[in-house]
């Protein structure tokens, strides 16, 4: 389960996006990103990705996941590893294909406007850890670093 | 909060940021220039580089520099559920009453986007004169904050819903927009305490608005002056209630602005350091708080320092802003396509509908009312302003009544009545048909003006038509000359003394006794005729 949050969280920075690797006959109107993507892909500054551990650092923090020094540097070579075997990709003759987004065919799915009120709540609430007058409590929170309320 | 810890918090109404410590005991210790700052022994104002006897005039900075502003309104849609969950929207209910799973961010849950969103974004994107993604899709912006359950905010990034539209502000200025997308809206936190930056470590949060659908609509720099930016906002604000997407209601929150301004030298092409203001709560404090950043911005720049990137509070007591937080670095999001969110595609027919069936708006009838009716831009801006009013203005008109009068009966007595009980037209039962027989039977001197302004109100509560309430209460005006002569003979006889004073040079009598003739007549003759009459009669002598 760790990796696979690492994954997802490591993949997403660099701007890659779900490749289908099947060829346009098969998805048909698929959801086709324009060319510029597959270029990214080929940039010889985008294949250079090779962790250092104040990446990682960097990384986890921007997840929340708290890491110790050692962690750091198998975390390093574990995340050049996946890399590693994403980049076995670009060996492959994908000038053919669009990027797409979104690998079925699905689109529009959408629900009608009409109000219903959830009557459980009171389940949901026992699960907070404090709950009191119909507040969630949480500790305060000076300042988050990266975002602020609206 | 660590104990001995250096914490940034308080601030000074300018730009200056004062440290405070925090003790083992959890008591607050200020470091000795911020206690002198805080509590300063004899002097009533804080020092600081802003201070009134080193702050340049408004012309001085506009001499030299010119404000370049843009805007960031978040505008609640008008939808009876939440964006991604069945969830009621109303206002004002209890606490935590209209969450469910979904909105709560529980594992296991997933989000369905509500079809009304995507209709009423459309629309305004239509209404904002925006190029529309006919292929568009949600992202996720993630970040960790305590209001998003969800620890991420599905929005739109790299494909918003509109992109380079323009809206015509009344003083006939377009001002083009950057984008207009979809997003959710986070929970409500209430901090407990003091106030927001010190107090106690609690915060309340109530989820009834996390899920609410909003759009974001960003304009270009192209805001040059305070009262533009007031502007923009009312303008933003009459097109969104045209066209149903929202009541964008300050009060209540569904309609939020954020400004971003910085100056620049007068024919630069560069832009200066940007700074963004929050926390402004009406179109008056928006042109007030853009007025103290021009100052303070152009302050620093003609001392020869440089305002520094930040988001600043504007503070309604204070009348100023103050340093909120200091940016070094750009958020990273992390956003990708919502992988929960099948990509919306829209066909151009239904953009085409959608624009065919779209109100016509604000700008496209103040041009109307101004060169095809005559009104001036004052009239045509005031009856404008609200879809209801003007509705009920051009229908009034195409019933043959002169725009002029409509205006005048709109603009002083209807409003007049109108804000007086805190309503809207519709909630009346005035319409076109009444008002219309109201003006003509002025115009045919059935009955008098000064009856007219006490039948309305009747009109207002009970409807019906003007002609019959006139006939029940035999309102109609007196205009028979002989009958009014002896009536005029009748009150100058019962005044000897008034008249001995007019003849004796008091002319200004004549009021007195055309008031007293109107008394005895109940308000029913003819103000003109009487004046006249009384006149004749007196100065031919009795």
């Amino acid at each position: 389960m760790m990796t696979g949050r690492i994954c997802a969280t490591f993949v997403v920075p660099f701007g890659c996006s779900v490749v289908s690797l099947s060829n346009k006959r098969v998805l048909g109107r698929s959801f086709i990103k324009n060319r510029s993507l597959c270029l990214k892909r080929q940039d010889p500054r985008m294949s250079k990705m090779e962790f250092d551990e104040e990446e990682v650092k960097k990384i986890c923090q921007l997840a929340q996941v708290q890491v110790s020094k050692e962690e750091l540097k198998q975390f390093a070579s574990d995340f050049n590893s996946i890399v590693q075997l994403i980049k076995k990709m670009d060996r492959l003759d994908l000038s053919g294909t669009e990027a797409a987004e979104y690998v079925i065919e699905a689109h529009n799915k959408l629900r009608e406007d009409i109000p219903k009120n959830f009557q459980e709540r009171d389940a949901l609430f026992d699960n907070a850890p404090a709950f009191t007058q119909g507040f969630y409590q949480v500790p305060k929170i000076l300042e988050d670093t990266q975002h602020s309320e609206n | 909060m660590r104990i001995g810890f250096l914490q940034v918090v308080f601030t000074s109404p300018c730009c200056k940021v004062i440290p405070y410590y925090v003790t083992n005991k959890q008591r607050i210790v200020l470091c000795r220039q911020a206690k002198e700052k805080l509590y300063p022994r004899k002097h009533k104002y804080l020092h600081c580089s802003c201070a009134p006897s080193t702050t340049r005039t408004k012309e001085d900075v506009l001499k030299h520099y010119e404000a370049v502003i843009g805007i960031e309104v978040h505008v609640q849609l008008a939808t009876k559920s939440k964006t991604f969950c069945a969830c009621p929207t109303s206002f004002g209910a209890k606490p935590n009453t209209n969450v469910c799973p979904i909105c709560l961010g529980f594992p296991g849950t997933l989000p369905l986007l509500n079809q009304e969103v995507v209709q009423l974004a459309t629309r305004a994107a239509v209404a904002l004169n925006c190029e529309i993604a006919l292929k568009t899709k949600m992202d996720r912006k993630n970040y960790f904050y305590p209001d998003t359950p969800k620890n991420y905010q599905i929005s739109q990034n790299d494909r918003p819903l509109g992109k380079k539209g323009y809206i015509t502000l009344p003083s006939g200025r377009n001002i083009r927009i950057h984008r207009v997308h979809m997003e959710e809206d986070s929970g409500k936190m209430l901090h407990q305490g003091a106030s927001s930056l010190t107090g106690s470590t609690h915060t309340f949060i109530d989820y009834n608005r996390a899920g609410i659908p909003l759009i974001e609509i960003v304009s270009e720099p192209d805001i040059t002056s305070p009262s533009e930016a007031a502007e923009y906002g009312e303008e933003l604000r009459r097109i969104m209630r045209y066209i149903g997407v929202s009541d964008c209601n300050m009060e209540e929150g569904t309609m939020r602005l954020d400004v971003n301004i910085s100056l620049r030298r007068r024919g630069e092409k560069q832009l200066g350091t940007k700074v963004e203001l929050k926390n402004i709560n009406s179109f008056h404090f928006v042109s007030r708080a853009v007025d103290f950043e021009i100052i303070r911005q152009g302050t620093l720049l003609l001392q020869g320092q440089k305002p520094i990137q930040e988001t600043r509070l504007w503070n309604e007591k204070s009348q100023s802003t103050m340093t909120m937080r200091v940016k070094e670095v750009a958020s990273d999001y992390r956003y990708f396509p919502e992988p929960d969110i099948p990509p919306i595609q829209l066909e151009q027919h239904q953009v085409d509908a959608i624009r065919r069936s779209m109100e016509e708006l604000p700008a496209e009838k103040r041009k109307r009312y101004v060169e095809e009716l005559g009104l001036s831009l004052y009239d045509a801006n005031n009856i404008a302003n609200e879809l209801s009013i003007a509705k009920l203005f051009e229908a009034t008109v195409r019933r043959g009544v002169a725009p002029k009068l409509v205006v005048n009966w709109i603009m002083s007595d209807i409003m007049k009545y109108l804000n007086q009980r805190r309503i809207d037209i519709s909630e009346t039962k005035l319409n076109s048909e009444n008002l219309a027989e109201l003006i003509s039977l002025i115009e045919n001197k059935t009955i008098s003006g000064r009856i007219a302004k006490d039948i309305l109100p009747i009109l207002m509560e009970k409807g019906s038509s003007v002609k019959s309430i006139v006939e029940e209460r035999g309102l109609q005006q007196l205009t028979d000359k002989d009958k009014l002569e002896q009536l005029i003979k009748d009150t100058i006889v019962s005044y000897p003394k008034e008249v001995e004073m007019y003849k004796s040079g008091k002319t200004k009598l004549l009021g007195f006794f055309v008031g007293q003739v109107m008394k005895s007549t109940g308000g029913k003759a003819d103000p003109v005729l009487t004046n006249q009459l009384v006149k004749e009669l007196l100065s031919n002598g009795l």
